[in-house]
Formats: C-alpha cells, sequence, structure tokens
C-alpha cells in the first residue's frame, strides 16, 4: 500500500514541476514594445568585417551605421556623414563627418566616431585575412581606387582608397565612375570601427554585447556566443538619417532552426515574425498577417562546363524544364519562374524601363524544341545515353526540387539519366568548388541594383563562375560596362547588357529556375519594417508597433 | 592501486594521442577546404590556408596541433566563428549539452530505478508486465521519436511547454528534450535493476537471511539493493558521456544550441579545429569515465581487486 | 520433481515385499529431444517473441510485395496530386483513410479520383510505394551491416583471443582507439568522405559496429581456450583453426547471434540518424530515416507523412528487440533475464 501512494506522490511531484514550468513561460516583466522575430540561424559575430553573410548583416545592420543608408523608397541617403561634396571629374568624394556621432555601448557613450574609424574599416574588409572569407567586393566594384588590385593581385590592404586627412574629413578615391556607387558604399562592412577597441578585443571582437561598439540606431543589449537569442534596444542617442522614427524599444532574434518550430511558436504567441516556407505559404495566403515581396535573388541550376562541354546537351537541358509547373506545384511559395538572369524590379534598362520588359526571355519549356538539341547533342558526342551527376543539398527545397528537375529530365528526354547525389547544405560548396560536380542548384542574390551584380558573376576566371564557361564577347561587354568606356553612360550600357545576357543565356551553363520570393506572417500591429530587393533583405530602422 | 591508476592514465594519453592521429587523416581526406565562400578566388584560399598553417604538409600539422594543445592552445575555428579560440567555443556550447545530459541522466536513472525495484518486488503481477513494457519501449526506440511526439502533443496541441529552447527560460524549456532524452536511460537502467534484483532476491544468501528473521525492510535496504545496484554503476558511466555529448537530433527538434549540432556543422563546414577538440573532449570523458567506474567498482565490490586486472 | 516432506504419505502396503513386480525399477524415459527442438520449444513459449516475429514477417513480406500493390512506383511523381492525405475508399466511414484534412476533401479538391492509400508526398509520389520500398532499404541496410558486424568481429575476437599475448594487446588497442572516436563523427566522416549513398551507409555502419561482437567473442574465447574440451582437441593434433572454428566457435554461436539481433535495430536507427542530418541516401530512393526526415517537414500540416513512417520504425525496432530478447532465453537459457 505504501509503495502505492510512493508511487502516486510522485507522479503527483512530477506533474506539479511540469506544471509549474508550464506556468513560467510567458513572464511579462520587461516594459516597452517588444518584437521578437524567429530567425532559422543567428550570427556568432557582429564583426563587420564579416558583413558578407546574411544571417550577419541583418543585425549589422541594425546595430552599425555607416556612410550611406538606403531608405524604405530604395532611395541612398547619407548616414553617419553631415555632407558629401563630389569631385567635378567624379573621381573623388570628400566626406565631412560630423563632431557629434559617439559609438554606444549598453547604456553609456563610447569614443567619437572619426574619419580615421572608416579609413580603418575600409582596410579590414578589403583584406583578406582580417575579413576572413569575406573579402569585400563592394568597393571593388564600386571602383574605389586600389580596390581591385587588392582583391585580384593582392596589393597591400593599406592601398584602398579610402583616406582620412583628419578627423572630420575622408576622401574616397575611384578609378572609374560607376553611376551607382552610393548604393555599394552603403553596405555594413564600411561601418566605421575603432582601431583600438578591434584591436584590444582581439578574436573576440564582434563575438558577445562586450566586444561591439554600437555606431547604429541599435544597441546590442544580449549577445553571446552560444546563446539562443540577440536582444537589440532602440538607440535614443543615434544622430543618423531617419533616427528616432522606430517606436519599438527591443527587438529580439531568437533561433528556431526549423521551420515547422518557428510556425508552431509564432502561433503559440512566442514569436511576433516568422517566415514561412512551401506549403506553409499556401495555408497562410489569406492570413491578415501575410506578408509577400520579391528579392533579387535567382536560383538556377548551375551546369558544369568542364565535365558537359557540348553546348547542345546544355540547351536540351535548358528548355525541358515546367518552371510554371515548379513554382505552382511543387515550391508553392511566391516564387516567378524566371526566364533570365537578371530579375524582375531590379533595375532599368537605361532609359527608364525595367530591365526585364524591354528583354526576351529565354529557356521556356518547349520540349520539341529540347529533342532537337538532344538529337544534335547525341550525334555531336557519339553517344545514346549520359547519366549526369546532380549535386543537391539536404534542406527543404532544394531537396524536393532536385527529386522534381531529375523526374522532369528523365521523363522529357530519354537517354538522360540524372543520378542525385545528397549533401548537406554546409558542404555543398566544397564539391561545388572543387569542380567535383555535374550541375547543382545554386542561389545568387544582387549585392546592389544592377545588371552586373549577375552578369558579371560569370566572366572567364571569375571565382563565382562555377561552370567555367567562357566566352570572349561576354567578357568584353562586362569589361566595357563595368571598368570601361560604357561605365557611365547608362543608355548605351543598358542595351549591351541585354546583348550580354542574350549571349550568356544561349551558352546555357546557367539554367535559371526561379526568381526568390519571401513570405512572412508578420503581426499585424506591426509596421515599417523596410523589405529591400537586394542588399540587406530587411531593414528595422523605422518599425512601428 | 596507485601504480594500477598511473598505467591506465598512461595508457589512456596513448589512445587519445592516436585518436587524433586517426582523425586527422580521416579530416585529411574530407573534400573542399573550410574556405568556400562561392567568391573566394584561388589566391584568397591560399592566403587563408596560409593564414592557418593549412598549407603545411599533414604530419607536420600534426605535430604543430599536438605540440599547441600540450600548452592548451586548441587552435581557433575557421568559419562557425572566424578566428574565435575553439576551446571558448565548446565552452560555451558544452555547459548547455552537458546540463542537459546530465539532468537526463539523473531523471532517467531515478526513474528507471524506481521502475526497476518496482517490478522485480511485484515479479510476475501487472506491474511487472507493465514496467518491462515500458522499459523495452525506452530501449526500443529513438530519442527523437519520444522528441517528436512530447513537441506535438505537449508543446503544440496542449501548448503546456516551450517547444523551443531558449535561454530566457531556462527550466521551462529544458523539460521537454529532458524527458525525451531520459527515456532510454531509464529503460536501460529499469530492465537491468529488474534483472539484477530479480537475480540478488532469489540467491541463497537472500534465503539465509530470510530464515535468521530478518525483517523484510532491513532484508531489502541492506542486503538486496546494495548488491542489486552496484552492477548498474557499469552501465551509468559510459550512458552520462553518451548523453553529455548531446543528441545530435534532439537537439535539432528543440533548437538546443548544443554539442550535437556543433560536432555536425562541424564536420560539415570542414572547420577541422572544431572537429579535433570536440572529439578529444568526448574521447577523453569516455576513458575517464570508464576508469572511474572500474575504480568506483572496486571500492564498492571488494570482491573485485582493481589492481589484478578485471577481465571482461 | 521435488519432494518435501508433506507429499510423503506412509500407506499400510509400503513395507510389504515386492513379490515379482519388476516393472518398479524401471526408469521413466523421456522422448529424445534435439538441441534444436528445444530451442524452438523455449522460443515458442515466450508470447512476446513469436508476436514480434510475426509482425517482422508481416513487413517483412510487405516491404517486398507492397510497392508492387498499386499502380504507382516510387519515383513517379504527379505534383498536380501532391500532399494527398491517406484515402481507402473501402474504409470510408471509420474516421481516417477518408481523404479528407481539416474537413475538406483535399481528393475532390485537387481532383484526383484514384486512392492514395496512405497519401502523396509534396512531389505528389505515392506514399504506400514508398513507405515499403524505404522499409525494404532499411531493412537491407541493417541487415547488411548486422552481418558484415558479426563477421568481422567474430574473426577479429576469435584471433585476439585466441593468440593472445602481444598480439591481443595491440589488437585492444586498436579497439580502444575506434572505440575513443564518437561514433557520430565516425559515421558522418565517412559518409561525407565516400559521398553519401547506400554503400556509404553501410561502410559506416561496420567501422564501429563490429566492436562490441569483436569483444564478446575475445572474453569468450579466452574462457574457452582454458577448458578441456579445447586442451583435449589440442592434444589430439587439431589445428589452431580447426580449433578456432570446430570447438570454439558453435560454443559462442547463440551469443552472437543474440548480439547480432540486437545490433539491427541499431543500426535502423543510425540510418535515420543520417538521414536526419541530411547524410542519407539519394533521392529519389526512399528509406525509413529519409521518409521521416521529409515527413518531419510537413509536421503541422500533414501529420501523416511522419506518423505512418514513424510507426513502422517504431514497431520494427520493438519488434526486433523483443524478438533478440526471446532468441537470448531460448538459445541461452543460462543468461535469461528471468
Amino acid at each position: 500500500m505504501k509503495k502505492h501512494i510512493a508511487c502516486i506522490l510522485s507522479a503527483a511531484m512530477l506533474l506539479g514541476l511540469l506544471a509549474s514550468c508550464g506556468g513560467t513561460k510567458n513572464p511579462q516583466g520587461e516594459s516597452g514594445k517588444t518584437v521578437t522575430i524567429a530567425k532559422s540561424i543567428l550570427p556568432a559575430h557582429v564583426d563587420p568585417a564579416y558583413a558578407g553573410s546574411a544571417d550577419c548583416s541583418e543585425i549589422i545592420n541594425m546595430n552599425a551605421a555607416g556612410l550611406y543608408y538606403v531608405d524604405g523608397d530604395n532611395k541612398v541617403q547619407l548616414d553617419l556623414a553631415s555632407a558629401a561634396v563630389e569631385s567635378e571629374d567624379h573621381m573623388s568624394i570628400t566626406y565631412t563627418i560630423g563632431e557629434h556621432y559617439f559609438y554606444y555601448a549598453d547604456g553609456s557613450q563610447g569614443p567619437r566616431i572619426t574619419a580615421y574609424d572608416f579609413e580603418y574599416a575600409a582596410r579590414r574588409a578589403i583584406d583578406p585575412i582580417a575579413s576572413n572569407d569575406n573579402q569585400d567586393t563592394r568597393m571593388m566594384n564600386a571602383g574605389v581606387k586600389n580596390a581591385r588590385a587588392i582583391h585580384d593581385e593582392g596589393m597591400d590592404p593599406k592601398e584602398i582608397g579610402v583616406h582620412a586627412t583628419d578627423e572630420n574629413t575622408l576622401v574616397i578615391e575611384f578609378e572609374v565612375y560607376i553611376p551607382y556607387r552610393d548604393e555599394l558604399l552603403s553596405g555594413r562592412n564600411l561601418a566605421p570601427q575603432n582601431q583600438a577597441f578591434v584591436e584590444e578585443c582581439g578574436a573576440k571582437y564582434g563575438t558577445s554585447a562586450d566586444t561591439v561598439l554600437n555606431s547604429g540606431a541599435w544597441l546590442l543589449t544580449d549577445f553571446a556566443v552560444g546563446s539562443t537569442s540577440i536582444t537589440l534596444k532602440t538607440n535614443p542617442n543615434f544622430k543618423g538619417y531617419d533616427a528616432g522614427k522606430a517606436n519599438v524599444d527591443t527587438v529580439t532574434f531568437v533561433q528556431i532552426q526549423d521551420s515547422q518550430q518557428a510556425l508552431l511558436a509564432y502561433q503559440n504567441g512566442d514569436v511576433d515574425i516568422v517566415s514561412l516556407s512551401g506549403e506553409q505559404v499556401v495555408t497562410y495566403a489569406d492570413d491578415p498577417a501575410f506578408v509577400k515581396f520579391g528579392q533579387a535573388a535567382v536560383t538556377y541550376l548551375a551546369v558544369n562546363c568542364d565535365e558537359y562541354s557540348n553546348d547542345n546537351l546544355r540547351r536540351a537541358l535548358s528548355c525541358a524544364l515546367d518552371k510554371t509547373a515548379l513554382c505552382d506545384e511543387v515550391l508553392l511559395d511566391g516564387s516567378i519562374p524566371a526566364y533570365f538572369m537578371v530579375p524582375y524590379n531590379l533595375t532599368t534598362d537605361g532609359k527608364g524601363n525595367d530591365f526585364r520588359d524591354t528583354t526576351k526571355s529565354y529557356g521556356q519549356l518547349d520540349l520539341a524544341k529540347a529533342q532537337s538539341y538532344w538529337e544534335a547533342a547525341k550525334a555531336e558526342m557519339g553517344i545514346d545515353s549520359v547519366t549526369l551527376d546532380f549535386l543537391i543539398t539536404s534542406d527543404e527545397n532544394a531537396y524536393t526540387v532536385g527529386a522534381w528537375i531529375q523526374d522532369q529530365f528523365q521523363n522529357a528526354l530519354p537517354g538522360i539519366n540524372i543520378n542525385l547525389v545528397t549533401v548537406p547544405y554546409e558542404s555543398k560548396m566544397n564539391y561545388v568548388m572543387a569542380g567535383d560536380y555535374g550541375f547543382s542548384v545554386v542561389t545568387w542574390g544582387a549585392d546592389y541594383a544592377d545588371p552586373t551584380a549577375f552578369l558579371s558573376c560569370y566572366v572567364t576566371g571569375y571565382p563565382i563562375n562555377v561552370s567555367h564557361w567562357s566566352n570572349a564577347e561576354y567578357d568584353q561587354i562586362l569589361s566595357d560596362c563595368t571598368v570601361g568606356s560604357m561605365a557611365s553612360d547608362l543608355t548605351a550600357r543598358g542595351a549591351a547588357l541585354q546583348r550580354a545576357e542574350e549571349i550568356f543565356m544561349d551558352g546555357a551553363s546557367v539554367i535559371p529556375l526561379y526568381q526568390t520570393s519571401t513570405c512572412l506572417l508578420v503581426r499585424t500591429n506591426i509596421s515599417g519594417i523596410n523589405y529591400h530587393l537586394c542588399g540587406n533583405t530587411y531593414d528595422y530602422r523605422s518599425m512601428t508597433a | 592501486m596507485w601504480k594500477y591508476i598511473a598505467k591506465r592514465i598512461l595508457i589512456a594519453l596513448g589512445t587519445l594521442f592516436f585518436i587524433l592521429f586517426v582523425l586527422f587523416i580521416l579530416l585529411s581526406f574530407m573534400p573542399g577546404s573550410p574556405f568556400n565562400q562561392l567568391t573566394l578566388t584561388a589566391e584568397q584560399i591560399a592566403v587563408l590556408e596560409a593564414k592557418y598553417g593549412l598549407d603545411k604538409p599533414l604530419m607536420i600539422r600534426f605535430f604543430i596541433y599536438v605540440k599547441n594543445m600540450l600548452q592548451g592552445d586548441f587552435g581557433v575555428s575557421y568559419n562557425i566563428i572566424a578566428d574565435y579560440p575553439v576551446i571558448d567555443l565548446i565552452g560555451a556550447k558544452f555547459w548547455i549539452s552537458a546540463k542537459l545530459g546530465l539532468t537526463a541522466t539523473v531523471v532517467g536513472t531515478v526513474l528507471g530505478l524506481f521502475l526497476g525495484l518496482v517490478a522485480s518486488i511485484k515479479h510476475n503481477t501487472w506491474l511487472d508486465t507493465g514496467t518491462t513494457f515500458l522499459s523495452v519501449l525506452g530501449v526500443s526506440l529513438p530519442g527523437y521519436v519520444f522528441a517528436l511526439a512530447l513537441s506535438y502533443f505537449i508543446g503544440f496541441k496542449m501548448n503546456l511547454l516551450p517547444i523551443v529552447y531558449s535561454t530566457k527560460h531556462p527550466v521551462s524549456s529544458l523539460i521537454l528534450p529532458v524527458l525525451s532524452m531520459s527515456m532510454g536511460p531509464m529503460a536501460q537502467i529499469a530492465r537491468y535493476t529488474r534483472t539484477e534484483m530479480l537475480d540478488v532476491l532469489g540467491s541463497d544468501y537472500m534465503l539465509l537471511a530470510r530464515t535468521k528473521g530478518l525483517s523484510n525492510r532491513i532484508l531489502f535496504i541492506r542486503h538486496a539493493l546494495k548488491n542489486g545496484l552496484t552492477p548498474v554503476i557499469t552501465v551509468l558511466g559510459p550512458m552520462l558521456v553518451s548523453l553529455m555529448s548531446g543528441s545530435m537530433v534532439v537537439e535539432q527538434i528543440f533548437s538546443v544550441p548544443g554539442m550535437g549540432s556543433l560536432l555536425v556543422s562541424a564536420v560539415q563546414t570542414n572547420d577541422y579545429n572544431v572537429v579535433l577538440g570536440v572529439s578529444f573532449l568526448y574521447s577523453l570523458m569516455f576513458i575517464v569515465s570508464m576508469l572511474v567506474v572500474d575504480l568506483l567498482y572496486g571500492v564498492i565490490d571488494p570482491r573485485i581487486s582493481v589492481s589484478g586486472g578485471k577481465k571482461e | 520433481m521435488n519432494t518435501t516432506q508433506e507429499d510423503i504419505v506412509f500407506l499400510p502396503n509400503d513395507f510389504d515385499p515386492l513379490g515379482d513386480r519388476q516393472d518398479i525399477n524401471a526408469d521413466k524415459t523421456f522422448a529424445d529431444i534435439s538441441m534444436t527442438h528445444d530451442i524452438i520449444k523455449r522460443f515458442c513459449r515466450n508470447k512476446g517473441a513469436i508476436i514480434s516475429l510475426a509482425v517482422i514477417l508481416i513487413i517483412a513480406v510487405m516491404s517486398i510485395i507492397g510497392p508492387g500493390m498499386n499502380q504507382y512506383s516510387y519515383s513517379e511523381m504527379k505534383t498536380s496530386f501532391a500532399s494527398l492525405p491517406p484515402k481507402v475508399s473501402a474504409l470510408s466511414g471509420i474516421g481516417a483513410f477518408d481523404g479528407t484534412e481539416n474537413g475538406k476533401d483535399m481528393y475532390a479538391l485537387k481532383g484526383c479520383d484514384t486512392d492514395f492509400w496512405f497519401g502523396t508526398d509534396p512531389l505528389g509520389r505515392d506514399l504506400w510505394t514508398r513507405l515499403w520500398t524505404g522499409t525494404r532499404v532499411s531493412l537491407m541496410i541493417a541487415l547488411i551491416a548486422a552481418v558484415g558486424n558479426m563477421f568481422i568481429g567474430i574473426i577479429y575476437g576469435l584471433v585476439s583471443g585466441y593468440i593472445g599475448g602481444k598480439v591481443d594487446i595491440v589488437m585492444q588497442r586498436i579497439i580502444e582507439i575506434l572505440n575513443g572516436i564518437p561514433s557520430l563523427v565516425v559515421m558522418t566522416l565517412m559518409v561525407m568522405v565516400m559521398r553519401p549513398g547506400v554503400g556509404a551507409i553501410v561502410v559506416a555502419l561496420l567501422t564501429t559496429g563490429w566492436i562490441g561482437t569483436a569483444r564478446m567473442v575475445r572474453g569468450q574465447t579466452m574462457k574457452i581456450r582454458e577448458e578441456e574440451f579445447v586442451q583435449a582437441s589440442q592434444t589430439l593434433g587439431a589445428s589452431t583453426f580447426r580449433i578456432l572454428f570446430k570447438d570454439a566457435l558453435p560454443n559462442i554461436m547463440s551469443q552472437i547471434i543474440t548480439m547480432a539481433m540486437f545490433s539491427i535495430p541499431g543500426a535502423i536507427f543510425a540510418e535515420s540518424f543520417l538521414a536526419f542530418v541530411g547524410l542519407g541516401i539519394p533521392q529519389p530512393q526512399p528509406s525509413l530515416g529519409i521518409l521521416i526526415s521529409e515527413g518531419y517537414k510537413s509536421l503541422t500540416i500533414h501529420p501523416h507523412m511522419l506518423v505512418i513512417p514513424v510507426l513502422v520504425l517504431s514497431v520494427l525496432m520493438l519488434s526486433f528487440n523483443l524478438l533478440a530478447d526471446g532468441l537470448r532465453d531460448a538459445l541461452d537459457p543460462k543468461q535469461k533475464d528471468q
């Protein structure tokens, strides 16, 4: 009998423990308005020199500010500089850094932000050793003096054309005039950094709230290695553009790796903003909290031209896919079928129209054409059938898309067999960069609003050109449009780049699949978040709740 | 005794050395390099490899690593947190896995002992059948089945407990992961306890004690428990280590930033120093726990002479 | 057989002379029962093990004939019929398998007039066919790994235990080193190096899986080496090989078989773990692990995609454990866990 009582007692205690813990679930201790955002991955560091990766840049964009800020209308505004004077030949800009800009740690004011801090930041960003594997390409694309030589030829990073003449004056020199360079220079890897502080922190710089100096509209208050959340508070002393527009006091990012669990957390009320994937989009499309925006990112199949050098084989593949079915029946997340490399809404053709509206589309589904290309390829290669290695990752989209593409190719082109190789997301690039793949799914997002953000990736020898495709005419056009004669002639440039895209698509070294859309659930009381097409996707500077 | 311990420690050190060597060789077969940003040119990769000394031959790298390690320097991470010391990185992740594993072991052991004792005392009753069934279930099913079931029903449908680990609610958000991780050890301990206890309860010396007229309580606590539970210690050590090393899948389901996910992402991103550091820690814990169990066993059960070398 | 004092009752004729009653000394003769028969009898007494064996057989048979029971193949896609719930028209009316989800008839909505017994996945592949094909793949991986581990373990353990001395010490150190590396690391590294696939997974399972068997075989061999029957055959001039395989091995075979049986659920689990980490077998081939990690991605919207493979995996692992328990008790009553 005693034993039974003991049983019941211990069971009751266990239940009591569970219940009491359940009660502490939502402590309402924090005052002010709080927004909680679910992210599948949180950055482990917020060193601006690494701002290249998307998960880092979202946080760095909040706690750091730079010379420029891209506002809600995608207009570039001066941020931590009170004035910018461009020289008459466009080859240099002189910035005045006001004396009223300071760094802030949580609650206290730090040192002044000086022009030297910008100079130091530019050197770190372009230094392959300091920036680790995120060496800056934006300054190179913006035509900053010596950036290309440092990047491509290993020149000393100190030679970068960003110099402070005194504490208040910063001069940036350029090699070539690029019309959209302000936007490129808005990247957060150029956010000012205090040399003394960076050197004092050493390897731990940017890995915790104590090893960060905030220059932006938000203060990092809770951030540490191994934590599952990052908390930022508004910086009441921020003096940059749109300062004080947000009325949210605290933003908390919580890490929820799995999209299912993230959605459950949203339904439970634990988080306010959650991104949706796949079928979740269909289920919530009519929800008032549903938000959808397009991104300047294209997902494509990169075909290894060293492995599959026959043009007609690749062309056959490029028109054998029903991309509409892919978007509407497989992805379901609102992505748009891509018959192009330069996406919609990114840029104009130089005459005021959307680049896409005046350009052809490529790779429409045409099974008869695919078949004739395949016949031609068979004749040229002297084969009846071929097995192609398709490298995919095991994350949600790529996995499903991979299986679907395999099915499409094998059904549309008898004789083509697809051998799927699945590897974890993190290790896919190891195989791709080693050239150890047949074809693979790659997503590329634009850093800046210009066709060259996509097209310059495929010039001969460029690292992102994992297809190893090469075309002399294409290389020439891109060179003219980025550093050469047409770099500042917008009309001629637009036409030339349209021609370049045509050459590129005809080479079929990549097969575009879709232009990515992002779908979110954002509680209806939250507004003022800016969703940018390219560069940093989310901007919370003017968020209200 | 001390000589025996010293010998064991020496052997353990040798084993650790070879473990590191085997891992070094395995890692050198991994495709690619730690630096796999699409924008990197071959020259930049070469610069980065030189920065971390990865351009040197395998054997030299191995000896440099061992030399640094002996001075307490486990190197830096390449890309999980670039340039961050591995020891601090592991330090940040380890305590959460350790906390989770330790709690799961304690909960599992307590529940397991309880179930095992109940089953052995109420031998051949429905209680025995019930607990046996429960323990077979626990031994058979992987922890993630419990994790999925708990997070769906208790976390989502009933909304009783958080389904996502959060440093803000360190207690309530750990209950579900702990419960799902403790099912295995619970079942294992329950089975073990039941078998051992039945063995002891049916033994001749228990019969003798009973005939001597000892009360049931003294009989049970003094004689049966002590002898019956000693073998349970042998399973506890390795169990604790394997639980503390983190369950990758349970961590993923509950978003726990622990050692399991650290190790898997380190392996997948070729972050060699992190892989080596984590593996080294596991091996060390494993070897130490085996040693401690052996020594403890000698203390508890004097029939086994430790220094005489116990045969398996 | 025990006679206690109460059983003995003295009868009046107990002390009478026996006379010519010759049969009184005759021993009762037991039927000649072979060892195999004995084992089978003992095994059949264990209800749990019998049921488990039946369940395993049913699942195994289903994994062979199941994929052929309808018109679909495991890789055939109909994206317009994606993510359908289970439907079996013959069972309509019982509240499940009626093709509805949240009260809506998804089959009518998507214009599908054929049944998918276990529904379809997000690519419109038939889950019934995928489930049984996947079960077959998982079972094959587990069986190959179990048999392989058994062979490696036996040979390693026999050599190490019988030869002894320096060889034994070196071989034991090798085991210690392999055992010291976390199996998670070994498995992921092996699969990554060889690229994910059935072969890579089997090799990964073989890398460390044999250690338990090897240890047990070594221990038993060392014990048997000292026994008289082995010494007898040594004196008679039997070769080491003969002693190992004819004398030592049969004596420990029952334990090895039990151990191999226990390792099958472990291998099934390891495969599902690798699939969860993204190192499973490549598309479009299914395995239980692949189906579970695929289904997990739709847990909140289409729970059936996860529940069915998890159930099969659980039942399979449970049955193998119970069967192994029963086998152990039947083969080796001394070891019985009472």
